[in-house]
């Protein structure tokens, strides 16, 4: 806690909770993660975006699950014991992420993130708000708002479409 | 400034609470305009509004209650007869005041509106004083001022007072009046006190009460119809804001689903430890936890529940007016209104009552005369009936009016291109009746004020789905009209009924369920696209849940299936699905922001295994059942319908010599069919039920070794799903017994060797519908 509080005082760095998809690793703002668990049974969902993997049972509350390597485009993969979900809340909204592996906590200096590369890439740069070059690595920072408001803009036409079919 | 919002809000709900009480008091003074009691109370209400507004500063609110209380002053001195003409400007100006009230809600002030009280001033003078309303005067046959008609009040002094339209009537008495004003007040004040003991001392007879307010003042001018109305209980309340019981709402909810899990560990507990001591004990917390939860619940749900009261109240003003509007006697009968449920669906029912019984006396009661001719009493009856039944409400509109015509609806919707010719021959009266909640669908022949727009009713419609309730109709031709609507008691907690659609689960509200039926394939028709069920008298329309939600087909179907039948506003529907789990409580979970407004899913619920279930929105399932376009009956029978050319099809040759197995292949060569072989009964059987080749007809040699031909039918035929496989016996037994054991076993065709390969290949093809060109 004393120390938690130290670096947050401390304006020249943020921490990310690192993970990996494939051999890239990825970074989101500690400040929007609530937790990580274990992949469990996740409850399909009907009528939803490939990448919606459904809605698990969190101590209660319902929240919904995005596989990230659907969403950027990648192929599925099959869950194993790395397979980690985590949850960010943003807005007082709930979300959860499964990645292939959690990596652990960096502390990155502001300095060192720099703006994404145009291109370059497999991924679609739009989710990136940032990449660092820690050690031998390059952290992709995600920013978590875009990918919440893509989904939602994705919802809204799909919804929009199935009323146009009635 | 904080101060002076709360004694707004005050005020306003206080003004509220009164008004709504005050239609219903009004209508019933108009029937009985002796009774003094319903008019000081009536009265009250203007003053205690022209108070606080003054006090508020609400100039133009102050002003109409104020000429408000001039009137009702009168009558309540019995200075003024209550006509109806009276009633409708009073009537008038309590909208005006309601309007009034409504604008200070919304805009903090009474002026935002901009309403002109002149008229309705002009007017409340006018019947203050017993003069002929204006622009109302052919109606005036009314308010004999100089002679007030109220025959309770027998005071001759009554006639001078009412010379003077100002308020402040009392320093226009003479002292005999003074006296008796004096003593009137005096013996109200008593009376109250009484009242007030009489309570406290749990006295609930009003008899004793009554008898001293009349003994106590014979001579004084006292109300002669004594207290009608004596409050026998006194309910003690307290407000409390709907936020704070939401907020229990939801945290019963959590227990309740605690609660479900715990029963199904104790299940399994109880599977793995049987027979051990403990769990007896375990036993006897669940059961008392379960229990307790429950009554909790229901403890819960009922401080959230009101009495329909709130709603019907507002009818006989209604009706009221309608039926000098239209024109038509039309009385309103009230039953059950005692009834309680949910507050938030007492919120819902309101416009869906407004439009049903504003088409009752529109549409319903037939005028006084055409009644009359008809038999009927001259004034119509309309019969409005709450009851419980089970864990919904009933609410019952009954009118005595001209009835439906089903044939008339029929031709009406063909006529607008709304159903087809053949859909309305096959269409049963009570569907037919269903039509008037389509949308623009008005049986009116002219669009009145009242109604005709043909928008009423889909209004019902869709309130009424949104609370997940059924309508019915019943009608007959010259009899009347029932409307029946049954709403589920509460939305938050439900019953559920769980279903599997292949290897997933949904939970059905069971308030929409009306029946599971165990059907088999064949009985599902296809009528126009649509894939039917003809359950008793009813033709259903049919779908599977799996097709509707895109649910991946995992297992094979099986010959049987089952059909859950949902029922909703005015609809019905089948859905087949592959499983029925049971019934559990459910409770309603929001999917979040992120997963709002997926097409045919209203929530999820957490089951007691601890995992997700998805519970089913039934009206948007039955908008989305309307667009699919799947022939149930062909996709779950087996893959047939992917068959077109002659290679999709597969024969099974079944003959111990292979030279006859050979002259058979021979013979299917011209249609282009694929073969495969088997020497033996026993080998045929085995390869039919390893289900690795799709085997479309089987050509049966009789005389084999290890299983014969017969048995090989006999066999074939014990399983459901190969009761229609074409089985044609290939064999030189001729005799008539051998066909008939043939028969028999099961098979479809029987053949004799020696055979023309053209012969055989014509069965095949017949049998395959692979008609030669």
């Amino acid at each position: 806690m004393n120390e938690e509080g130290k670096r947050e005082l401390n304006q020249d760095s943020s921490r990310f909770l690192t993970f990996f998809i494939d051999d890239e690793q990825y970074g989101l703002n500690i400040s929007h993660v609530k937790e990580i668990i274990a992949s469990m049974n996740i409850t399909n969902v009907p009528k939803t975006p490939d990448y919606i993997k459904g809605v698990i049972n969190l101590r209660g509350a319902v929240i919904p699950i995005v596989d990230v390597r659907l969403k950027f485009g990648m192929d599925e993969r099959a869950y194993d014991i790395n397979t980690a979900i985590i949850i960010n809340e943003i807005d007082n909204v709930s979300i959860g992420f499964i990645v292939d592996r959690v990596e652990d906590v960096l502390s990155i200096k502001h300095s060192e993130l720099t703006e994404p590369p145009k291109f370059g890439t497999n991924v679609d740069t739009s989710f990136i708000e940032s990449v660092a070059q820690i050690n031998e690595n390059v952290v992709m920072v995600l920013n978590l708002k875009k990918i919440f408001e893509q989904s939602e803009l994705v919802d809204i036409s799909n919804i929009e479409k199935s009323e146009n079919d009635n | 400034m904080d101060d002076i919002q709360e004694i707004l809000e005050d005020f306003l709900i206080e003004a509220f609470e009164l008004i709504e009480q005050l239609d219903q008091d009004l209508v019933e003074l108009e029937s009985n305009p002796e009774d003094l009691e319903l008019l000081n109370s009536i009265f009250r209400v203007a003053h205690t509004v022209k108070g606080s507004s003054s006090f508020l500063s609400f100039d133009v609110l102050t002003k109409l209650t104020h000429h408000m209380e001039d009137v009702l002053n009168k009558a309540r001195k019995g200075e003024l007869k209550i006509t109806e003409d009276v009633m409708d400007v009073v009537l008038e100006s309590i909208d005006m005041m309601k309007t009034l009230l409504h604008c200070i809600r919304d805009n903090g002030n009474d002026t935002a509106i901009g309403m002109q009280l002149d008229d309705i001033i002009a007017r409340l003078e006018a019947v203050s004083e017993g003069k002929e309303i204006p622009e109302e005067a052919t109606k005036s046959e009314v308010v004999e001022k100089s002679e007030p008609e109220v025959d309770t009040t027998p005071e001759p002094e009554v006639e001078e007072a009412s010379e003077s339209s100002d308020t402040e009537d009392y320093s226009s008495m003479s002292d005999d009046e003074v006296e008796a004003e004096i003593e009137r007040l005096l013996n109200e004040k008593r009376e109250e006190t009484k009242k007030k003991k009489a309570i406290k001392k749990e006295v609930h007879q009003e008899a004793p009460a009554k008898a001293d307010s009349t003994v106590a003042a014979p001579t004084a001018a006292a109300p002669t119809p004594p207290a009608k109305k004596q409050a026998s209980t006194l309910e003690q309340t307290i407000r409390v804001e709907v936020n704070r019981l939401d907020h229990l709402m939801n945290l019963i909810g959590e227990l309740v689903l605690g609660k479900n899990r715990l029963l199904k560990i104790y299940d399994d507990v109880e599977e793995r430890y049987e027979g051990e001591k403990f769990l007896e004990e375990l036993n006897q917390v669940v059961s008392a936890i379960s229990l307790v939860t429950t009554d909790l619940q229901i403890a819960v749900m009922k401080t959230r529940m009101l009495p329909i009261a709130k709603v019907f109240n507002k009818f006989p003003r209604m009706v009221r007016d309608l039926s000098r509007e239209l024109g038509k006697g039309i009385e309103l009968k009230i039953s059950g209104e005692e009834t309680e449920l949910d507050k938030s669906i007492v919120e819902e029912i309101g416009d869906p009552l407004v439009h049903i019984i504003r088409n009752s006396c529109d549409h319903g009661v037939e005028d006084g005369d055409t009644r009359e001719a008809l038999g009927k009493n001259k004034t119509g009856l309309i019969e409005l009936k709450a009851y419980n039944e089970g864990n919904s409400i009933v609410i019952e509109i009954t009118d005595d009016g001209k009835g439906l015509d089903a044939d008339l609806l029929r031709s009406k919707a063909i006529e607008r291109g709304m159903i087809s010719e053949q859909e309305a021959d096959s269409m049963s009266d009570r569907e037919a009746f269903a039509l008037i909640f389509k949308p623009a669908f008005s049986m009116a022949a002219k669009v009145t004020n009242v109604s005709g727009r043909g928008v009423g009713m889909d209004v019902v419609k869709t309130n009424i789905e949104k609370l997940n309730g059924i309508i019915e109709i019943d009608s007959e031709i010259g009899k009347g009209t029932v409307i029946k609507m049954k709403i589920p008691l509460t939305l938050a907690i439900i019953q559920a009924l769980l279903v599997g659609a292949q290897e997933e689960f949904y939970a059905i509200p069971l308030a929409s369920v009306s029946e599971t039926v165990r059907i088999s394939l064949d009985e599902i028709y296809t009528v126009e696209g649509r894939n039917v069920l003809r359950l008793r008298d009813e033709v259903l329309s049919l779908v599977r849940l799996s097709d509707i939600f895109g649910v991946k087909q995992v297992y094979e179907p099986g010959e049987h299936t089952y059909v859950v039948v949902i029922g909703l506003a005015e609809s019905k529907l089948g859905i087949i699905v592959d499983t029925l789990v049971g019934q559990e409580e459910t409770v309603i979970k929001s999917m979040g922001d992120y997963l709002q407004g997926i097409d045919g899913i209203a929530g999820a619920t957490i089951r007691g295994d601890g995992g997700v279930t998805l519970i089913v929105d039934i009206a948007s399932l039955m908008e989305m059942a309307k667009g699919l376009k799947v022939n149930i009956r062909e996709s779950m029978q087996s893959k047939a319908k992917k068959k077109t050319s002659p290679e999709d099809y597969t024969v099974l040759v079944v003959d111990d010599s292979k030279m006859d197995r050979t002259i058979m292949k021979k013979s299917m060569e011209p249609i282009g069919l694929k073969t495969i072989e088997a020497s033996n009964g026993q080998e045929a059987l085995t390869m039919l039920k390893s289900g690795e080749h799709d085997i479309d007809v089987i050509l049966i040699d009789i005389e084999m070794p290890r299983m014969d031909g017969y048995t090989l039918a006999t066999e074939i035929r014990k399983y459901s799903r190969y009761k229609k496989l074409p089985l044609i016996a290939v064999t030189s037994r001729t005799s008539k017994a051998d066909r008939l054991r043939g028969v028999e076993s099961g098979m479809t065709e029987y053949i004799t060797k020696p055979y023309s390969p053209e012969y055989l290949e014509n069965v095949v093809r017949k049998n395959t519908n692979l008609i030669a060109e």
